[in-house]
């Protein structure tokens, strides 16, 4: 990171006349040289505008959300790979197993018709699993965490702001929530729902279950983000920008949705940013339980539990879901970092 | 200090990667031999020589040791009236000896001998009705007391309890034909009579069958536990599974449920009158609770303290590739066994033959057995009974590529619109991977499948259920013993049907094949034989009722200090009898 780099020491780099490291250096765009500082004008920027430049400061934030940007596109044109390389995810190539049914050839099976290699025992092609499963897997985290989010602010910002028995009966149905074991309680719940929904004989249609996974994850994460913005409603409702507010005689949606929410963005994104790696494994981690995503559908979770037993036989089918997860996981948790640094600098990491 | 751990696993992929990245994988099995299927060469012996004790030495062969046996659960039942699993009968066969049983040597070469019995049962009136067993002299229970006829009739007759039904009802039935086998009688308990109808005990040594319709497999049906002794005064009812009174060389030492069972010598035990058991190590201990993937590797390690080890799990397929390797081929186990696995069709909901005969060309058995483990877990099957039934022909009415072929079901099927198709499976890892198997195979030919989990404990339940609602499921089924009179009766007898818990999971009923399964019954053991196979090639080519996908073979390991560790014929894995441990 630069922040160290600059000692205080170099006189030149302070142009601008603001205070402290790091708004000093993100101000300082680092074209123009030292000397030229008669010359700059005081630059007028809001917090977001701040943040946005720190961010782009990070050389961090930037490997990881260009790896993002790559394996997000990957997995949106899985389809369209899928027709270029002419080879489903499911599509069988038993011919190319021996008869232990272990991929034939090189490194685990593979060649220049299928890049990774092919999977024992099923004999289907690793990329193409691997890109559909991480759309199954992206899929799923995202659209959690938005949903998880989008309830925790709203029950967070009336909680907040209510007092009261309102706020008591939140908090209270929060702690019920927090108590609650997550596992258990999907291992119930995933199989009943089910049951109830679809004939023994119906085709259960895969969106069916990755939309009750988002749910169940939904309904147990979106706590954190209620206690978070509870706590930061509750620091602001009584400052004096909410009670000119109120003075003026705006309505209490004007003040929760204009006036505070606003000013509680930043951490409500990074909550949100470093939920969707948090997903991403406890998805993988419901395969263990086999109430994952069910076969057919291709999944990044149920490709790792599947492989783990062949580390020691054929270690490439355990490698390459096991690497991309570890990219994906990594990439995110460090652009949550970078974004949590970017907004709110004054943290301590 | 904190990325100790990390390292350490990345260091392990990448010797691993690096390892398996230098080597081609091929499909040469080196020179190990695929599962060759052979023939079993089963009989009954009167010779004396056969029937006589001690049992025949194996040679080299030390007493002493402990033999480990690793399994991942625990037994359901031990005892004698509920044993109907072949491990389980494999155990309890160290406990508690039944009128016959089968010498085996691992030639393929199998003999139905008298156990407790002088020899396989006499066929009084040569008309296979009355059948008498004389007990051997000398047979004492593990506290000294004498082991008599009446005990073997008690020990039948308590297997008519309610309580205990969950053995195989073979000599049951056959005293009370027609109707369930425990309608009438109920067993000894609740003021029931101690001995079921049509079973005398003249004296101490001699017990007697008659049953009203001829049953010329009475030898075979004697070798099943059902005919084990068991003393009134020592049956503690539900409980005696946890211990069973021992009559054979080994007795219970410690039973902790789902943990652990110690077997030690049972001194009472006399090698002269056991012409089946060696019974050359001190002691077997069963360790139950370790996954199958660990059970494997910790013997593919073949570490010390694992070295007298052995297992009835099948290798699961991650470890089979590291069985090749010099020092751990030379002990493995593997070949066929008595069990068939078919691509059960519901005859109920898919009635149209040419359907089943396009079925029976779409299926991919090689990647079905590919899904669990290639040729170590089975070779594609043309036939109802399994290649190890007594007067096995192999035959194959269709023809049909192992991989399947499409051309031919488009060809079968013309104009004909088969409905989606909903294939049940048990929800277990390998059970599942091979549904998704068998669902692609048939996609490639035009089948819609959907696939439909059910969870493995309750998986024959849901598919026993007559007016279940699935189209495919797969199941597999074995002989009781090697005749095809346990094989097609209880499979394609429609009269058998029941509301729950079939085993005629296809549903099939046509009145010609009952009538002939009941003419067959009646024919002598060496004309049965042959009958039973022309029959099973007749259901194929007229009805194909389901789909034979493939015969089932294990594959299991066992320790370097195992000595003549070999899979019975009669029980389709490891025996016991006649292991002993290398000093």
């Amino acid at each position: 990171m630069r922040k160290t780099d600059s000692t205080p020491d170099a006189p030149g780099a302070v142009t601008d006349g603001t205070s402290g490291n790091v708004a000093l250096e993100v101000n300082s765009p680092v074209d123009v040289p030292a000397d030229q500082g008669p010359k700059k004008e005081f630059v007028g920027r809001s917090p977001g505008q701040l943040a946005w430049l720190r961010l782009k400061r990070d050389r961090t934030a930037a490997i990881s959300a260009v790896t993002l940007a790559v394996l997000t596109i990957i997995a949106l044109l899985a389809p369209v790979i899928s027709k270029l390389r002419g080879i489903s995810p499911t599509q069988p190539f038993t011919e190319k197993l021996n008869y232990q049914s272990i991929p034939l050839g090189y490194a685990g099976g593979m060649s220049g018709t299928h890049w990774l290699g092919i999977e024992p025992g099923n004999g289907r092609d690793i990329l193409m699993q691997l890109v559909y499963g991480m759309r199954t897997s992206l899929l799923i985290a995202f659209a959690s965490a938005i949903v998880a989010s989008t309830i925790g602010v709203l029950i967070g910002i009336v909680a907040g702001y209510a007092r009261g028995w309102l706020d008591a009966a939140i908090n209270w149905v929060i702690d019920l929530t927090l108590a609650f074991p997550f596992l258990i309680f999907a291992l119930a719940v995933i199989p009943i729902v089910e049951d109830n929904f679809f004939g023994e004989r119906d085709a259960i249609p895969a969106s069916f279950r990755v939309i009750l996974i988002i749910c169940t994850f939904a309904m147990f994460s979106w706590t954190y983000t209620a206690r978070l913005v509870r706590g930061q409603v509750i620091t602001l409702r009584e400052r004096e920008f909410v009670e000119a507010a109120r003075a003026a005689g705006a309505g209490t949606r004007h003040i929760l949705f204009r006036q505070l929410l606003p000013n509680i963005w930043a951490p409500i994104l990074v909550t949100l940013s470093l939920n969707v790696p948090a997903f991403i494994t406890t998805e993988a981690a419901l395969a263990f339980v086999n109430i994952g995503v069910v076969e057919p559908t291709p999944d990044l979770g149920r490709m790792i539990f599947n492989s783990i037993p062949y580390v020691a036989s054929d270690p490439w089918y355990t490698l390459w879901p096991g690497l991309t997860i570890f990219i994906l996981v990594l990439a995110f948790n460090l652009l949550g970092d970078s974004l949590r640094d970017a907004l709110d600098p004054k943290s301590t990491r | 200090m904190r990325f100790k751990g990390g390292a350490l696993v990345v260091g392990a992929l990448a010797v691993a990667l690096t390892a398996a990245g230098c080597s081609e994988t091929t499909n040469d099995d080196g020179g190990g031999g695929t599962t060759e299927n052979k023939t079993q060469t089963g009989s009954i012996s009167y010779e004396a020589a056969d029937n006589a004790g001690p049992a025949k030495p194996v040679d080299g062969a030390q007493k002493g040791g402990t033999i480990t046996i690793m399994q991942v659960a625990d037994f359901e039942h031990l005892d004698p009236a509920r044993n109907y699993v072949n491990v389980q009968q494999l155990t309890g066969g160290l406990i508690y000896r039944s009128l016959n049983g089968y010498i085996e040597d691992g030639s393929g070469k199998m003999l139905l001998v008298g156990d407790l019995a002088t020899n396989p049962g006499t066929d009084v009136n040569k008309d296979c009705k009355v059948w008498e067993f004389k007990l051997r002299d000398g047979l004492k229970y593990e506290d000294g007391s004498p082991i008599t006829s009446k005990d073997v009739a008690y020990g039948i007759a308590r297997t008519f309890a309610d309580e205990l039904n969950e053995g195989p009802h073979y000599i049951q039935s056959w005293l009370y034909p027609g109707g369930a086998y425990n309608a009438t009688y109920k067993g000894p308990y609740n003021g029931g009579a101690a001995t079921p109808e049509g079973i005398e005990t003249p004296d101490d040594k001699t017990i007697r069958f008659n049953f009203k319709d001829p049953h010329c497999d009475m030898p075979y049906a004697a070798a099943l536990p059902t005919t084990s002794p068991v003393p009134q005064a020592k049956d503690t009812k539900g409980q005696y599974d946890l211990r069973p009174f021992s009559s054979g060389p080994y007795k219970v030492k410690t039973y902790t449920r789902d943990n652990v069972l110690e077997l030690e010598r049972n001194t009472n035990w006399d090698p002269n009158t056991d012409p089946i058991r060696n019974a050359y190590p001190d002691g077997f201990k069963f360790t139950f609770g370790l996954e199958a993937q660990q059970i494997a590797e910790r013997l593919v390690a073949d570490a010390p303290a694992d070295q007298a080890s052995m297992t009835w799990t099948d290798t699961p397929p991650a470890v089979l590739p590291r069985t090749t390797q010099p020092g751990v081929a030379e002990r493995v186990a593997k070949g066929p066994t008595q069990y068939v696995w078919y691509l059960g069709v519901n005859n109920q909901r898919i009635k149209d033959i040419n359907i089943r005969k396009a079925l029976y060309y779409g299926l991919d058995r090689d990647a079905a057995l590919k899904a669990i483990g290639g040729t170590s877990a089975g070779t594609p099957a043309s036939t109802l009974m399994s290649p190890t039934t007594a007067g096995f022909q192999a035959f194959d009415v269709y023809n049909a590529p192992a991989t399947g072929d499409p051309a031919k079901v488009k060809e079968i099927l013309g104009s004909t619109t088969v409905p989606p198709l909903v294939l049940a499976h048990s929800n277990t890892p390998l059970r599942t991977a091979q549904a998704e198997a068998i669902r692609a195979g048939l996609a490639k030919s035009g089948f819609q499948v959907t696939l439909k989990p059910i969870e493995a404990t309750s998986y024959y339940d849901e598919v026993g259920r007559k007016n279940n609602p699935y189209d495919l499921y797969l199941h597999g089924w074995g002989s009781d013993w090697p005749t095809g009179s346990t094989i097609i009766p209880p499979l394609y007898d429609g009269r058998e049907i029941v509301e729950e818990g079939n085993n005629n999971l296809a549903y099939f009923n046509e009145p010609s094949i009952n009538a002939e399964i009941d003419r067959i019954k009646g024919l002598p053991a060496a004309e049965a034989d042959a009958a039973w196979t022309a029959l099973d090639k007749r259901i194929m080519t007229e009805f194909l009722p389901e789909i034979p996908a493939y015969y089932d073979a294990t594959h299991v390991l066992y320790g370097s200090k195992v000595g003549n560790a070999f899979l019975s014929d009669a029980f389709g894995a490891l025996q016991v009898n006649k292991v002993y441990v290398k000093q």
